[in-house]
């Protein structure tokens, strides 16, 4: 087995500044929460040179260097931001472990086929995250614990390059990743400060007071003594030092939603503000599904407004695709056709992803809309006419006359072309057509009989001259609208051909329409 | 002294531009109705890029005759819309009729301008070879434009068609795109044809005739056009 753990260094300022690309050079300090006692735990180079370091306060910082902006993470960035760093690793492997946030195990065993070197998988897995906007330190292993290790490691050495020294470790270092052969786990840690396995504090306080400072230290010591007086916590510490699992990896289910979300400094109350933000979240989304292959199916549109309100806003393509000027114009039509009401204060963006799908157009097919065009359109067609009356007639699951309905019109727009559908038919004719009166009208019908011999609907009809019938069809007795009825085709005095129908239930006649 | 009419260069330049616009007129292409005898009418098919009305009273074969059109199409692979004013429209007989209704967009707009906006909608978009206005229902049910307003309808949706290359056939009961119509197949009633299969079993409406006569955009003459069911159906 070969793990791969992938780490963000400073993690909430990294997802703040992927929000917020114009904080890519500010002297940025994040805060653990919003008040002045809170402590910081992420500083950039920048604010660092100024004076600011992890653990001071928020007060302490803005005193120690007053033109730090000192930012607290929103909790939607910070899951969008780790939530992306999750897609990079799906997009490599589909066992991966969200072990916290801004760090992910997944395993790479079985990939060197196809990427080649461990090597070469870990500066994939660089240039992916910084794709999504994360600088990430890769460290892989044969297993977890020294797979995290390794990327503790990588994110040391990136400090060490930019102060001084090397590290001399057998592992293979490059750049911002650490690769640990196989079988060679035990021969990595050993040079390793122990600071690096993360002990817990009252058992590294123990190790120091023994004068042991190093894995290889440790690891050289009999294991049954380390249990006898450490405990369990000690034998673990212990096989982390010798290279050994300690963990087993346990890939976590597969996710299909994604989300991106932005909470605003100040309210926006015009449409086109809000789309500028909703345009930069439709943009991150769509590098995570480059990741995929996948493109947007659905877009779920979260606003927060104020004074605690929320308003959704569902958006449903008829192919996926990745165009975010397709998305931001369905969601404009959206927003202009039904306003939220109130300025909004945040936006989060839920994607349902859909497998693009690739069509390529034969050279002597028919023509075809595009499908993001066409998404367009139909948007702009349901907001002309209502969103129920405009779709591909379906057929439901009754022989009730005339349930049809609409659905999502969605053809399969395939190339190919039949050369049989271009000859002209020879035929001159067809079979008839009927114009439905929605709702049917009321007819007078005159009968003798069971058959009958006059009709007037509406202004027109007259004596019936011919007459086909009764079609007899019931149904639906089971349900609470059963229907029984008789249907005639006849034709009158002034040359009209009606479908008319007797319904056996309610015992009154009614015209279903005309035929043309 | 010559005498030279002044208004030579002008004349000519007119005859001119005449005898392109026939000529352009003849090479425009040509899309089958699906029906041998209406594409004899209209000397080869619907005009694409023009506004084709099918006029005619009810039970006429009006709505078979576009219906065929949308079979061929929808049979060569195309997508196509029906813009259904009136919501008459029937799928169970379009299908009978061999229209593959999953390529079929169906809108129901409410009244003539709004038909018109959607007719330019679908248009600007690209991709539908044959653009149905269904206007009979609309102009039935009251809901027409005013008569100025409707002049300019008939022009947004000439030049929509236009530059969409497309075939838009409205359904009518009496003549609306005027002079912009590229082609009109007026129809009228014709004699019904009634089948049975059993002496004292139920009959069955078989065929509904229909008289057409083209109006403009090809021949002068007239043709039966008979609408009826399939052998056997």
């Amino acid at each position: 087995m070969r793990i791969a753990a992938l780490r963000i260094p400073g993690f909430p300022l990294q997802a703040l500044r992927r929000s917020m690309p114009e904080l890519a050079e500010a002297p940025l300090a994040i805060a653990a929460g919003p008040c002045a006692r809170d402590q910081v735990v992420a500083v950039s180079a920048e604010a660092a040179e100024l004076g600011v370091c992890a653990g001071m306060t928020a007060a302490q910082a803005r005193q120690v260097a007053p033109e730090a902006l000192v930012r607290v993470t929103p909790h939607e960035v910070a899951v969008a931001a780790d939530e992306a760093l999750g897609d990079v690793a799906g997009g490599c492997s589909p066992r991966v472990k969200r072990r916290q946030p801004g760090e992910v195990l997944l395993d790479v065993g079985g990939l060197q086929l196809r990427c080649g070197s461990d090597e070469r998988i870990a500066h994939k897995l660089v240039r992916s995250c910084r794709h999504v906007g994360l600088e990430a330190r890769v460290g892989i292993a044969g297993n977890v614990g020294a797979a995290l290790v390794a990327a503790q490691v990588a994110c040391a050495a990136a400090h060490v390059r930019r102060g001084e020294g090397t590290s001399s470790s057998p592992a293979s270092c490059h750049g911002d990743t650490v690769v640990v052969p196989a079988g060679g786990e035990r021969e990595f840690m050993a040079p390793l400060p122990l600071e690096l396995l993360d002990p817990a504090s009252l058992l590294a306080e123990v190790l120091a007071r023994w004068g042991l400072h190093s894995a290889g230290a440790l690891a050289a010591l009999p294991r049954e003594e380390i249990a006898l007086r450490l405990g369990q916590e000690g034998v673990m510490l212990h096989r982390l030092a010798c290279g050994e699992e300690t963990v087993a990896f346990v890939p976590d289910p597969l996710r299909e939603a994604m989300r991106e979300g932005v909470e605003l400094e100040f309210s926006l109350g015009d449409l086109e503000p809000f789309l500028f933000v909703a345009s930069g979240i439709l943009s991150r989304l769509t590098q995570r599904l480059e990741l995929r292959g996948e493109g947007f199916a659905e877009v779920m549109l979260e606003l927060r407004l104020e004074g605690g309100m929320r308003r959704e806003y569902h958006i449903k393509l008829i192919a996926p695709t990745r165009e975010v000027t397709a998305v931001l114009a369905l969601a404009r039509l959206q927003v202009e056709a039904s306003p939220p009401g109130a300025p909004v204060e945040g936006v989060v963006a839920q994607v349902v992803p859909g497998r693009l799908r690739l069509t390529q157009g034969a050279l002597f097919g028919p023509p075809l809309p595009a499908p993001g065009r066409l998404a367009m359109t139909l948007a702009r067609l349901a907001a002309l006419v209502g969103p129920k009356r405009v779709g591909a007639p379906a057929a439901p699951d009754t022989h009730r006359p005339d349930a049809w309905t609409l659905a999502p019109f969605a053809p399969v727009l395939h190339g190919g072309l039949d050369p049989r559908a271009t000859e002209p038919t020879s035929r001159t004719a067809s079979p008839p057509v009927l114009r439905m009166f929605r709702p049917a009208r009321a007819a007078e019908v005159t009968v003798a009989g069971d058959r009958p011999v006059a009709v007037r609907v509406d202004g027109f009809g007259g004596a019936v001259v011919a007459c086909a019938g009764p079609y007899r069809c019931n149904g639906e007795w089971w349900s609470e609208q059963p229907f029984a009825r008789d249907d005639f085709d006849v034709a009158t005095a002034d040359g009209v051909v009606l479908r008319i129908s007797f319904d056996r239930l309610e015992r009154r006649w009614r015209a279903d329409g005309v035929y043309d | 002294m010559m005498n030279v009419n002044p208004m030579a260069p002008a004349l000519e330049g007119f005859r001119q531009a005449s005898q392109r616009w026939v000529e352009r007129e003849r090479a425009r292409v040509r899309l089958t109705s699906g029906a041998a005898a209406i594409d004899a009418l209209l000397g080869g098919g619907w005009p694409q890029g023009k506004v084709s009305e099918v006029v005619g009273p009810a039970s006429s074969g009006r709505t078979g005759v576009v219906t065929a059109t949308v079979a061929a199409a929808t049979a060569r692979g195309e997508v196509v819309a029906w813009l259904d004013a009136g919501d008459v429209f029937d799928p169970t007989s379009a299908r009978a009729a061999g229209v593959e209704i999953e390529r079929v967009l169906w809108v129901r707009p409410r009244g003539i301008e709004e038909t018109v906006r959607a007719a330019e909608l679908v248009l600007e978009t690209g991709g539908f070879t044959v653009v149905v206005v269904d206007l009979a229902a609309a102009a039935a049910v009251g809901r027409g434009a005013q008569r100025s307003s409707e002049a300019s309808l008939r022009l947004r949706l000439a030049r929509a068609v236009e530059r969409a290359r497309a075939v838009a056939l409205v359904l009518v009961e009496k003549p609306w795109a005027g002079t912009l119509a590229g082609a009109a197949v007026v129809l009228g009633r014709g004699a019904l044809q009634w089948g049975q299969g059993e002496p004292a079993g139920p009959r069955w409406l078989v065929a509904i005739a229909a008289d057409a006569r083209a109006e403009r955009g090809g021949a002068r003459v007239a043709a039966a056009w008979q609408q009826q069911r399939a052998a056997g159906a």
